[in-house]
């Protein structure tokens, strides 16, 4: 065997140096192995057991487990002896036993242990039981998978099939509530993408969302191309040790999707189909017609009380409604007379002719129903599916339309998958995973941005009676949200195709290589018309653009994968790895305006414009990795596993393209030691890991010095003016950038009591991430304002806890509750590294301290998420008037702390005040099923400690005269509140803060009721199975603190109504 | 074992094929694509151009946008104040505002910060061009010298107004090709020493105006800069033999006759052709010394100059200015039967001009001069509120008010304007108005701008004489100007010796309002009294030992400005006040603090003076 292998090595001269050193090593280590097993004795055939006397009996026999497949490894002991062996690899067993009254006693990890008195028998054939059934899922471990029993990270798997009750729309819906410590951000989008964030964050300015992994490869596109209709299921890795097999990108957590594949002979159709309806939901609203009037009115007196008394009356005031007698002194302030005073009234509160005329004419406009609906959601999936022979197959065809509460916020998606697997011959397999998906981003949403600014006493259309009203108010600051959807045409579509074709060839020894080659396609455009009917853009001939992109990506994964079971107790998994990939982006843009004649050909005739600008724009990124990686366990006790990967990336190609990542993690069943043996712990397992990982999520190109060019204009001697072209250096170079890497601790803990009454996990994790990709904050002075540099570490704690109970099982009734929680502490170490000296006021040295980024708000010691900012406490109250003044404040106005007592409102008054991120979340899942065909479920979903500014609180924005405003509280001398200034309040000598508030909340995120079609009814139909269900997601809220409507999105959060129907033929 | 050795041939071969070809050396080398890099642009004359050219239009970002930082410089002068009454952040209330902590490059505060941050950028991009011109291409050796000086000018042009805002600043020389955060403050009198050096190449070097393209630095103009660092180095005579090279050098005249797009307009006058946005770069205005270009619909052009929105009144708000009977008066919307929007444009008034550049500097012997064209009212050239009509559409009909000149006091004195500071003032209507088609509500189009004028250059050599006590040369230069604007009064020796430098900030203010860059002017002369000890005409003199507590800036601002000296409060609540130390603005403290190894000094006066330590004097070369 050696020879051979010699020669392969040697047969290979271009080899560089390093990769054949490693390969050398990982097959040496191999071959050694290997030979050095070989040379133990056989247990399973010939169990050599100690003691002579001639009553010993042979037991043979078969372990199978529940579908009566042979199971290996099965401990089989004698009672109350240290005899023992383990079954082969066909599940058979030989013992000699002392006597033919012996008991013997099958144990395996996950299965209930068995006890078996011989009485004599010399073949003995058994089934085991599962006892947690979870402990034998496969799960994901990155160029593999591997059984959760065998597990040394910390990895958390979801089953896309627990979750069809909810009717999921999105990959994000999937993950929101399952994981601890994974966060998932609320879109409010008929798009529906969130944010993904593991843990906490690691980086100061690189990216920090986990990589995506679609069965097994890479996945850079849109999570929105992945219908989570053909996912099976999702293994998150959190840990260093079970991420770092993907090295270079693996700081951010990783997130393995595992599509769904043929199983069972018969072909199995499988449609499932939901409707819905998105309402609104704790949503903030502007003033109506009669609040609007009330407001400006609290407005103009707030303004004018310096000068304009309001006891008595106020000129602010309904002259009709103020005590008659102050009416002559009423109308000598406005100057007018008894028929005018109405006019003067509403000019005096700033409403302009417009919206004065309309209310004398008593119309109004009610914007919520013109910017919003109650969108409507249809998702239809088809799949048919199969396993025949050694080919098996999947097909999925999904079609989902989604509109949210905002009037054109659509999104509609074709996505389709084939899977296929057979055997070509008994040594070879192969098979292609192809996802095709087509988006459609058309449609152009009403502007809800201005549902805020635009005013009850509004006019719809211009004076023409047929364009829309630029400024429906006649004021530039609330245009008309259906503006841009009226006049806009825009086509903008996604196409992409992503497949992934394998082999994996069967060698001897039990080694597998697979090879994985993938291709990435995208397609993009993006038509925009511009129409000149549109009452501004027709100054310029109307305008439009046409920009194309094409995405391609390929990546090629060699993996080789070794397996084997030596002397029955020591299990040895080995793979290795040698990736490549490369992608490209290629963007074409045209833009043109003042198109002549007309402009009616839109985007379709770009050349009839007398203005074109032309931008083009093509990148390519390559990457390149090796990887090798050890399991190994002995008697599924003690678990080890090492890996090691090395990483290259263009994106630091210069000086430091490469960089290493090595991980370590152990683990011990302590159940599986007969000393702890207990029928109350009836499983724990102990887990811990070390692992560095690195971050490459920076913009492509950020090591170079960049030119950007401009256009700006000269003119000849006669005033003939032309176009010419300009330079700018715009960013620093750094040849020395290089891997921000993070090097992370995992303690776990995984446990089941009672045999599953309760069990769960722990997890605790520390990491601390240097290097870190800064985009550092430069003096001015140089010209820079900001270079991309490896500076300062950033350091994570925190802490994940899983817990699933079954508290009640009865014939007609079962309830089990799901809890996750979680909670991430995160600190900034170091920024720059450089110390500098630390002056009091008179100049004098009193330290040596590393300076903050306070134009970052990065502050040493600090977390990221840290709210540093003036510290308000409270209003000034009615009777404090001199005191504020030296303030130039008055009562009403934020009383802010001036910490040095200075007199000034500088740096030094800034405190911390708390965090912007949650400080714990938790989830909490209870799962109902009676009468065997009813099933119920609602998921609890809590974020804690957060905070977030409120700028309206502050009531300061000077142009809320001229428009609308949300229907907040306000500090008035009748109501002096705390939290809320007085209208057109203004900070002390004009610095700027922000009004911070308690954003916690807990959500009834979700309730569903299901009910399964019983068999003996489908039984005379072709329907195998039916189900049927009801979902509403964001049922309700509790945020105490928060009363600007739902804390994730005030203005969009909606409450879901959904109907599923999920059917099998 | 055969079958073993073919699958191991097989394998080996593809991991061969695999690693050869992804381990290539080249493989993970960035490829940039689309985007210059300095080793492929920056090598040759046309390279080097369009870096400076991007210097160059970086003076459409100063002079020409909205709240355009110059406008700070008539904000903190005496011609004018921050006009914004409708919130609390703008900088009125300089001691209390004008910080180092504060917002410093915001529309709704100041733009000052502009001065610190972008103008460095711009120091940036003449840097990149002098240190890169020995390493690259050019046709000729003159070409290359016409390329320094133009840096060298344009960096001086930077480094002028920058000393005199912040004083000692940070000298940066050449291009920073790494990051560095160990810089020292350089006395701004070693600064000028080394800008005179770099202009009297420029002045060797640079072409005359009408060899090169408009737009481009002109050879009269690097005099004109480098006469105004003479005048502070006391080098009087210098500034008089330059000035009189621009003046007498046959190539830029003023111009007194009418002259181009509107010259057929019997209405008009030379004063109004002067401004036209199409008339300041043809080839027959050559008053123009130095242009910055920018044109409606052309490729490479701004968005605007949005020169109406900084200056003219916010007259269109709803109940601002009512009617004598108390009815809502104006409108600023377009289309409206009285268009007053799109005859004057849409204003903020991000400038308000002070009593003293609305009326008393027009006031010469007690009579209101309208016959001077800078001033001349009758056709439109400067703009009254009582020259507008009450134009609100709902009055129509209704009211008797329609159409009539607006009013500032109703019959009965009641005031009909809820805020004078910002919606009724005056303002050059002739200077600033620029037609802007692309938009509903003119603010200002695309337009050429003058930076620098020959105007200018006469008042700068006015200037001189009087530093040297030769009035009645100093009013010949004064009246040459005012003639030409057919200005009834001509200053004679006396006037000159009687009111000195007040003279010629009085004529400055009336040829300049909206050109010059008022508080670096004020802040030079006031450094001038202080350097030389010349008698002041208020009766006092000056020192550079105590600046920032006695000084002429401060002084001539609280004789003149009806607002920081009288502490006017805005409809807002804020108080106009200022300091002697605001003649020098604060160094940003993310300045100071981003510059971790060595020190920027503050200013004297404002908080975080206790870390200063001795700047440097710059003596290289």
């Amino acid at each position: 065997m050696k020879k051979h292998f010699s020669c392969w090595v040697y047969a290979i001269p271009p080899l560089k140096k390093l990769i054949s050193e490693l390969l050398i090593t990982c097959f040496i280590i191999v071959i050694s192995a290997s030979n050095a097993f070989a040379l133990l004795p056989d247990n399973s055939s010939t169990a050599v057991q100690p003691g002579d006397e001639l009553q010993q009996l042979q037991v043979t026999g078969i372990v199978t487990d529940e579908n009566g497949s042979p199971m290996p490894g099965v401990n089989v002991l004698v009672e109350g002896t240290t005899t023992g062996i383990n079954t082969d690899i066909n599940g058979k067993f030989s013992i000699t036993i002392p006597s033919g009254d012996a008991v013997l006693l099958f144990s395996f990890i996950g299965y209930t242990t068995q006890r078996v008195p011989v009485t004599g028998k010399s073949v003995i054939d058994i089934s085991l039981a599962l006892s947690m059934a979870t402990l034998n899922e496969v799960v994901v471990i990155g160029y593999g998978t591997a059984k959760k029993a065998d597990l040394t990270g910390a990895i958390t798997q979801i089953k896309t099939e627990t979750l069809k009750d909810y009717s999921p729309s999105s990959v994000s819906d999937l993950l929101r509530t399952s994981v601890p410590g994974l966060n998932v951000g609320y879109s409010t989008s008929a798009k529906g993408n969130s944010s993904l964030l593991i843990r906490g964050q690691t980086t100061l300015t690189a990216g920090s969302s986990p990589l995506i992994v679609l069965d097994g490869v890479i996945f850079n596109g849109d999570l929105s191309d992945i219908n989570p209709d053909d996912i099976d299921r999702l293994d998150v890795m959190k840990d260093a040790s079970s991420a770092a097999v993907y090295g270079s990108r693996a700081t951010n957590g990783v997130i393995a999707i595992t599509t769904k594949r043929g199983t069972g002979d018969k072909p199995t159709i499988t449609f499932n189909t939901s409707v819905g309806i998105a309402t609104a939901a704790n949503r903030v609203q502007p003033y109506n017609a009669e609040s609007f009037i009330t407001w400006r009115s609290d407005m103009f007196k707030s303004v004018f009380r310096a000068t304009v008394p309001s006891t008595l009356w106020s000129p602010f005031d309904d002259p009709r409604t103020i005590d008659q007698q102050y009416l002559n002194d009423w109308l000598a302030y406005h100057s007018t007379n008894e028929g005018n005073m109405v006019n003067a009234w509403l000019a005096g509160l700033r409403l302009t002719g417009t919206e004065i005329d309309n209310y004398n004419a008593g119309n109004t406009i009610d914007w919520e129903d013109i910017i919003y609906q109650n969108g409507k959601r249809q998702d239809y999936n088809i799949s048919l599916s199969g396993k025949k022979n050694d080919f098996s197959y999947y097909w999925s065809l999904g079609y989902m339309t989604n509109e949210a509460l905002t009037k054109g916020d659509e999104f509609s998606t074709i996505r389709s998958r084939i899977n296929l697997e057979g055997n070509a011959t008994k040594f070879l397999k192969v098979g292609i995973n192809a996802q095709f998906s087509y988006r459609d981003e058309s449609s152009v949403p009403a502007n809800n941005g201005q549902y805020m600014n635009l005013t009850p006493y509004s006019t719809y259309l211009a004076d023409d009676g047929i364009t829309l009203r630029l400024y429906p108010n006649d004021d530039i600051q609330a245009s008309h949200p259906l503006l841009e959807r009226t006049y806009r045409e825009r086509e903008r579509q996604y196409f992409t195709l992503f497949p992934k074709v394998y082999s994996i060839l069967t060698l001897p020894l039990g080694i597998t290589y697979t090879m994985n080659f993938t291709t990435q396609l995208g397609f993009y455009h993006n038509y925009i018309h511009d129409s000149s009917d549109h009452p501004s853009w027709g100054l310029f001939g109307g305008s439009a653009t046409r920009d194309n992109r094409l995405t391609r990506g390929w990546q090629i994964d060699n993996i080789f994968n070794w397996n084997h079971t030596f002397a029955d107790v020591h299990q040895l998994d080995v793979t290795m790895l040698v990736n490549a990939e490369k992608n490209r982006y290629n963007s074409d843009g045209m833009d043109n305006r003042y198109f002549s004649p007309n402009d009616v050909l839109g985007y379709h005739d770009m050349s009839t414009g007398t203005l074109p600008v032309l931008s083009t724009s093509d990148q390519v990124e390559t990457a390149d990795a090796l990887m090798a990686r050890v399991n190994y366990g002995f008697k599924s006790k003690y678990l080890l596993t090492l890996s090691v990967r090395r990483d290259g990336s263009s994106l630091f190609g210069y000086s430091n393209p490469r960089a290493f990542f090595p991980a370590v993690a152990l683990g011990w069943v302590a159940t599986e030691e007969s000393f702890l043996q207990s029928d109350v712990l009836t499983y724990l397992k102990v887990r811990a890991s070390w692992g560095r990982n690195g971050n490459r999520n920076i913009a492509n190109y950020a090591a170079l010095s960049r030119i950007a060019t401009g256009k700006a204009l000269t003119s000849d001697q006669s005033g003939v003016a032309s176009t010419i072209p300009t330079l700018v250096i715009t960013s620093m170079e750094n040849r020395n950038l290089k891997w921000e890497q993070t090097e992370a601790f995992n303690l776990g803990v995984d446990f089941n009591i009672l045999n599953g009454l309760v069990s769960g996990s722990v997890e605790a994790y520390s990491m601390s991430t240097s290097d870190v990709l800064v985009n550092r904050l430069l003096p001015t002075i140089t010209g820079y304002s900001r270079v991309y540099a490896n500076m300062g570490e950033v350091r994570n704690k925190g802490l994940e806890i899983s817990l699933v109970s079954r508290n009640m099982k009865r014939s007609n009734f079962e309830w089990n509750t799901n809890f996750t929680f979680s909670m991430n502490r995160n600190e900034i170490v170091s920024i720059t590294g450089e110390i500098s000296e630390v002056y009091d006021n008179s100049g004098n040295v009193i330290g040596m301290k590393e300076p903050d980024d306070i134009d970052n708000n990065w502050f040493i010691g600090q977390s990221k998420d840290v709210i540093w900012d003036y510290k308000i406490l409270g209003t000034w109250k009615v009777g404090e008037e001199t005191e504020a003044a030296t303030w130039n404040q008055g009562p009403g106005d934020f009383k802010l702390q001036d910490v040095d007592g200075d007199g000034l409102l500088t740096n030094a008054d800034k405190q911390f005040q708390g965090y912007r991120d949650p400080r714990f979340k938790w989830t909490m899942t209870n799962n109902f099923s009676f009468y065997k065909n009813f099933e119920a479920s609602f998921v609890l979903f809590s974020l804690l400690g957060q905070k977030s500014e409120y700028a309206l609180a502050k009531h300061d924005n000077h142009i809320e005269d001229r428009r609308n405003s949300w229907d907040v509280p306000y500090w008035a001398p009748e109501n002096q509140l705390d939290d809320f200034a007085r209208l057109r309040s203004a900070p002390a000598s004009g610095v700027s803060y922000s009004a911070w508030f308690d954003m916690s909340y807990i959500r009834l995120e979700n309730i569903a009721i299901a009910y399964r079609v019983p068999e003996s009814i489908l039984s005379r139909t072709f329907i195998g199975n039916m189900k049927v269900s009801f979902s509403i997601r964001n049922a309700a809220l509790w945020a105490p603190k928060w009363k600007f409507g739902d804390p994730e999105d005030g203005t969009r959060a909606q409450r879901i109504y959904t109907f599923g129907l999920n059917m099998t033929i | 074992m055969n079958n073993i050795r073919k699958y191991f041939t097989v394998l080996s071969v593809l991991i061969a094929l695999i690693l050869i070809s992804s381990c290539k050396k080249s493989f993970l080398e960035p490829q940039p694509l689309s985007f210059y890099a300095p080793e492929n642009v920056l090598i040759n004359q046309e390279g080097l151009q369009a870096v400076l050219d991007n210097a160059l239009s970086s003076l459409r970002d100063e002079l020409c946008t909205d709240q355009s930082p110059f406008c700070t410089n008539i904000k903190y002068s005496d011609a004018g104040v921050d006009g914004s009454t409708d919130k609390s952040t703008p900088w009125q209330d300089l001691i209390n505002q004008m910080l180092p902590d504060g917002v410093n490059n915001h529309n709704a505060y100041t733009k000052i910060g502009w001065y610190w941050d972008n103008s460095y950028q711009i120091i940036k991009d003449c840097n990149t061009v002098i240190s890169r011109i020995d390493g690259a291409k050019f046709t000729s050796d003159a070409a290359k010298n016409t390329m320094l000086g133009s840096a060298y000018f344009l960096r001086a042009y930077r480094y002028y107004a920058k000393t005199l805002q912040y004083g000692d600043v940070p000298l940066i020389l050449e291009e920073l090709k790494e990051p560095r955060v160990d810089f020292y403050s350089t006395t701004m009198e070693s600064i000028w020493t080394k800008m005179i050096k770099d202009l009297e190449f420029a002045v060797q070097n640079v072409p005359e105006a009408n060899m090169v393209n408009k737009g481009q630095v002109t050879k009269a103009a690097c005099k004109h800069l480098l006469a105004k660092y003479y005048l502070l180095e006391g080098r009087f005579d210098d500034a008089i033999d330059l000035t009189s090279e621009i003046i007498d050098g046959g190539l830029h005249h003023l111009m007194t006759t009418r002259f181009g797009s509107d010259k057929n307009i019997a209405t008009k006058d030379v004063i109004w052709d002067l401004f036209r946005a199409e008339n300041k770069s043809i080839a027959e205005n050559t008053e123009g010394l130095l242009l910055t270009i920018d044109r409606y619909g052309m490729d490479g052009n701004t968005s605007g100059t949005s020169s109406m929105r900084n200056l003219v009144p916010n007259y269109g708000q709803t109940g601002i200015i009512k009617t004598p009977d108390g009815a809502n008066g104006m409108s600023d919307k377009a289309g409206v039967e009285i268009g007053l929007v799109e005859t004057y444009g849409r204003g903020v008034a991000r400038v308000r001009p002070t009593w003293y550049t609305m009326h008393s500097v027009w006031t010469l012997n007690g009579i209101n001069d309208t016959l001077d064209y800078r001033h001349r009212t009758d056709n439109g050239n400067w703009m009254t509120m009582e020259q507008l009509v009450y134009n609100n559409p709902s009055l129509k009909g209704t009211n008797v008010w329609y159409g009539q000149p607006l009013q500032l006091y109703s019959s009965t004195g009641t005031i009909l304007c809820l805020d004078t500071i910002r919606a009724w003032i005056q303002w050059p209507h002739y200077k600033i108005w620029i037609p802007d088609p692309d938009r509903v509500q003119p603010r200002g189009g695309p337009g050429d701008w003058y930076v620098y004028r020959l105007a200018e250059t006469y008042l700068l050599r006015a200037e001189a004489y009087v530093w040297k006590g030769e009035y009645q040369k100093a009013a010949d230069d004064i009246n040459t100007v005012r003639q030409r604007a057919n200005a009834q009064y001509l200053y004679t020796a006396t006037d000159l010796q009687n009111q000195k430098i007040g003279a010629v900030l009085d004529e400055r203010n009336r040829e300049l309002y909206f050109e010059e860059l008022r508080k670096v002017e004020l802040t030079r002369i006031a450094i001038i009294y202080a350097r030389t000890g010349i008698a002041c005409y208020n009766g006092k003199t000056y020192s550079m030992d105590n600046l920032s507590e006695d000084n002429f800036y401060y002084d001539r601002v609280n004789e003149i400005s009806d607002f920081y000296n009288k502490n006017v409060r805005t409809p807002y609540g804020n108080y106009f006040t200022c300091a002697p130390y605001n003649i020098f603005w604060p160094i940003p403290s993310y300045a100071i603090n981003s510059n971790t190894s060595g020190v920027i000094n503050q200013n004297e006066g404002y908080p975080g003076t206790g870390k200063n330590v001795t700047p440097l004097i710059y003596n290289g070369e």
